[in-house]
């Protein structure tokens, strides 16, 4: 691919991630924006950027070019290493990014060396709501005493009494999260280099974890995560997504240096 | 590439509904990733991402609300079960409303917000 610009229209480069320089992306590899442009790399020395080139004049972050953006390296980090760059980053012409990659060249190729043979993997959690609320009833006497105070009364009159019961609640639920985030780690972290925890995304979220695994340990994984879905599998679904590029397992921090 | 790449789903239960949505794709790339400082980063301009703003705060007076309404409505083992059947998906449909929401801001609301 050439640079070039065409027309009148301002282009840029789209930055994907950093990978060896002997990965290629396929011929029909297109990358994120309403016209999805070929990816291409731009090497310098043992590393090279995965790039296409976008419209500047039309912002970036449609549905479309998240999933173009996740596809593209997902698929590459299950046949070598790959850095994600933030989505959004554009630079300014191909240049831009050789001179990047030149100037953290060893950084991205230690990085690169820590991440080869492994793959990350996204475990979520999401309760039945009605079975986990039920536990919660079950296990405190005060909300049951708080939900009769409450029934058949007005919105408006029981507002405070709902705040309460909802708090207590909402409370009683961030415990069993956090003991089945404990729970999910500890059986997870055998079959895994490392185990983080996610923030919740969501109010009924029963764990939210991601894992980089050793890609001779996938199946040792998965089984492990399908045995946890069993046991939980009266109060909550467990999902698995992956393989995927190690989002979560990424600190380098440009410094500008 | 394929359209499954990313949403590859072990045997889990959960059945149908496990495939990557776009909650999941959001919540799995954005704000992740290596940072580039914005000196070499001439060219960055008009980035606008969908739906950060909707991630949900996890605990707000609306929360709780939320939670007092899904208790309130849940139907127990001990409770006339001829209720339930009418009301037994009430609690829950109300906990997940935030999710499909989101989805719906996600799905449709992106292209209102790319304009503003």
């Amino acid at each position: 691919m050439t640079e070039r610009t065409t027309g009148s229209q301002p282009t840029g480069i789209f930055l994907y991630g950093v990978v060896p320089a002997d990965v290629e992306p396929t011929a029909d590899a297109k990358g994120v924006g309403d016209q999805g442009q070929p990816v291409s790399v731009v090497p310098y020395g043992d590393i090279a950027a995965l790039v296409s080139e976008v419209s500047l004049d039309q912002p970036l972050g449609k549905p479309d070019d998240l999933r173009t953006y996740q596809q593209l390296l997902d698929g590459t980090a299950t046949v070598a290493p790959v850095l994600p760059v933030r989505f959004g980053t554009v630079l300014a012409d191909r240049d831009a990014v050789t001179e990047l990659l030149t100037r953290h060249h060893d950084a991205f190729v230690a990085a690169l060396g820590e991440l080869e043979g492994l793959v990350e993997y996204a475990v979520r959690g999401r309760y039945h709501d009605q079975v986990v609320l039920a536990e919660v009833v079950a296990d405190n006497p005060e909300v049951t005493s708080l939900r009769e105070q409450i029934v058949g009364q007005s919105e408006d009159a029981t507002m405070n009494l709902r705040v309460r019961l909802g708090e207590m609640v909402s409370q009683a639920v961030e415990e069993k999260r956090n003991a089945d985030t404990r729970r999910m780690v500890e059986t997870l972290e055998p079959f895994a280099e490392r185990v983080v925890t996610l923030p919740p995304s969501h109010e009924s979220d029963a764990a939210n974890v991601a894992a980089l695994v050793r890609s001779d340990a996938r199946d040792e994984f998965d089984t492990a995560v399908e045995k946890l879905a069993d046991e939980w599998s009266e109060r909550a679904v467990v999902r698995l997504l992956g393989p995927l590029a190690p989002y979560d397992f990424v600190t380098l921090q440009e410094t500008g240096g | 590439m394929t359209l499954q790449q990313a949403g590859q789903q072990g045997p889990l239960n959960g059945g149908g509904s496990g495939s990557a949505t776009l909650a999941d794709v959001v919540e799995t790339v954005l704000d992740k990733g290596v940072v580039i400082d914005a000196q070499v980063n001439v060219g960055v301009i008009g980035i606008e991402l969908i739906n950060i703003d909707a991630r949900i705060v996890i605990a707000s007076v609306d929360t709780y609300l939320r939670f007092a309404d899904a208790v309130n409505r849940l139907e127990l083992p001990q409770q006339q079960a001829g209720l339930s059947d009418l009301t037994g998906g009430g609690g829950k449909g109300k906990m997940l409303d935030k999710a499909a929401e989101i989805l719906d801001d996600i799905g449709t609301g992106s292209r209102e917000r790319e304009k503003r």
